[in-house]
């Protein structure tokens, strides 16, 4: 039996057609290979999240662009209606209901459900921004200062406008929380505040649906 | 040349594998190293094209606030930057003047004229830079100085101060 595994060893060190050197070569080959590929087939995956989350990150700038749009106009008249359809956006995002959109009176947030993962998207909004519809700005007012904040009916001196910023900072924190088959309304609106000597403008950005 | 290609030692030829699986192995790490390197500087620049045109947008605006108006509409009133330069004259003013913007957005304007005889630095007092970037967007302006009319040209910069976590 000893003799026997001799010639085994004997037959494996003194074969010179270099079959152990090629099974090595091919399987160290075939390794590299699948290693490879496993790094193309991730990096190609990481690349459709990447995808995705420009995706998003179209809408949440798309949404806050539109936003800043109607801040920056100098006049109440300006209003905007704006479809959150995603298949306005020509984007991928097959299922509307995996898109979560919220804005806050700061930020617009946008998150994907993808596979179990989050995608999110953040963008700041530029002017102050109110989640109320003017109907509920004017009965918080109304129901406060006993006037609704118009030109015709600005808000009397006896309050002076921080407990009117400061008020409205508290009732209009609230995140909205978007149904997107439904429109987003966008008006910019003020409020009109007279301490005696001078009537003071606190201009807000509305965001309703 | 001939001396290689006749050479029958065959020294490469038992590694050519491994020699060909390296070349892939480095090209492949090379080529993901220019594609993610090329994506972070896309996604930068995008970044700072964004929050350019959030600064370009807010100077636009301030450049056209009715407030801030002169004589006429293409005005800039000095007396009434003077009056937001200062808050301690009218602190409302300045008050009014930055609530319009959102909470969260600190930025400080400057205004000046072009022979630099006049400038006007406009903060709300809580504007502390801490070593965080500053992107900033300057829009031509006219200025009026003064009650007799006489106008200057210059220059009105917003300065927005990122946040820390962008």
């Amino acid at each position: 039996m000893k003799k026997r595994k001799e010639v085994i060893t004997h037959h494996l060190v003194s074969d010179d057609s270099a079959w152990a050197d090629l099974l090595l070569s091919k399987t160290a080959l075939i390794l590299a290979t699948v290693i490879i590929l496993m790094a193309v087939y991730t990096f190609a995956g990481s690349y459709s999240s990447l995808v995705k989350k420009d995706e998003v990150e179209i809408i949440a700038a798309d949404i806050a662009s539109n936003i800043d749009s109607i801040g920056s106009a100098h006049s109440d008249r300006s209003t905007a209606c704006l479809e959150l359809d995603t298949e306005n956006y020509e984007l991928k995002l097959s299922r509307r209901n995996d898109l979560n959109i919220s804005i806050s009176s700061e930020y617009v947030f946008c998150t994907l459900k993808d596979n179990g993962q989050d995608i999110t998207a953040a963008r700041q909004l530029s002017y102050r921004t109110l989640t109320l519809n003017p109907q509920d700005l004017c009965n918080i007012l109304t129901g406060s200062f006993g006037a609704d904040g118009n030109i015709n009916q600005p808000i009397n001196s006896e309050f002076s406008y921080t407990d009117v910023t400061d008020l409205l900072a508290n009732k209009g924190n609230e995140e909205l929380y978007l149904n997107t088959s439904k429109e987003l309304y966008i008006k910019r609106t003020t409020v009109f505040v007279a301490d005696g000597r001078e009537v003071n403008e606190l201009e807000y950005v509305l965001v309703y649906q | 040349m001939s001396s290689f290609t006749n050479d029958e030692k065959a020294l490469l030829e038992p590694n050519n594998d491994i020699i060909a699986t390296t070349l892939v192995v480095i090209g492949f790490v090379v080529f993901a190293a220019i594609l993610s390197k090329t994506f972070i500087a896309f996604n930068d620049n995008s970044q700072a094209l964004e929050n350019y045109e959030q600064a370009a947008m807010i100077a636009n605006d301030i450049a056209s606030y009715p407030p801030l108006q002169g004589s006429r509409q293409e005005l800039v009133s000095a007396q009434m930057l003077d009056t937001l330069a200062d808050p301690s004259q009218n602190s409302q003013s300045n008050y009014i003047f930055f609530h319009r913007f959102s909470s969260n957005l600190e930025f400080y304007v400057e205004a000046r004229t072009d022979n630099g005889n006049y400038h006007w630095t406009i903060n709300n007092g809580n504007t502390t830079l801490g070593g965080r970037d500053v992107i900033a967007a300057s829009v031509p302006v006219v200025i009026e100085l003064g009650s007799n009319a006489r106008c200057e040209p210059g220059t009105l910069t917003v300065k927005v101060i990122q946040n820390r976590w962008n």
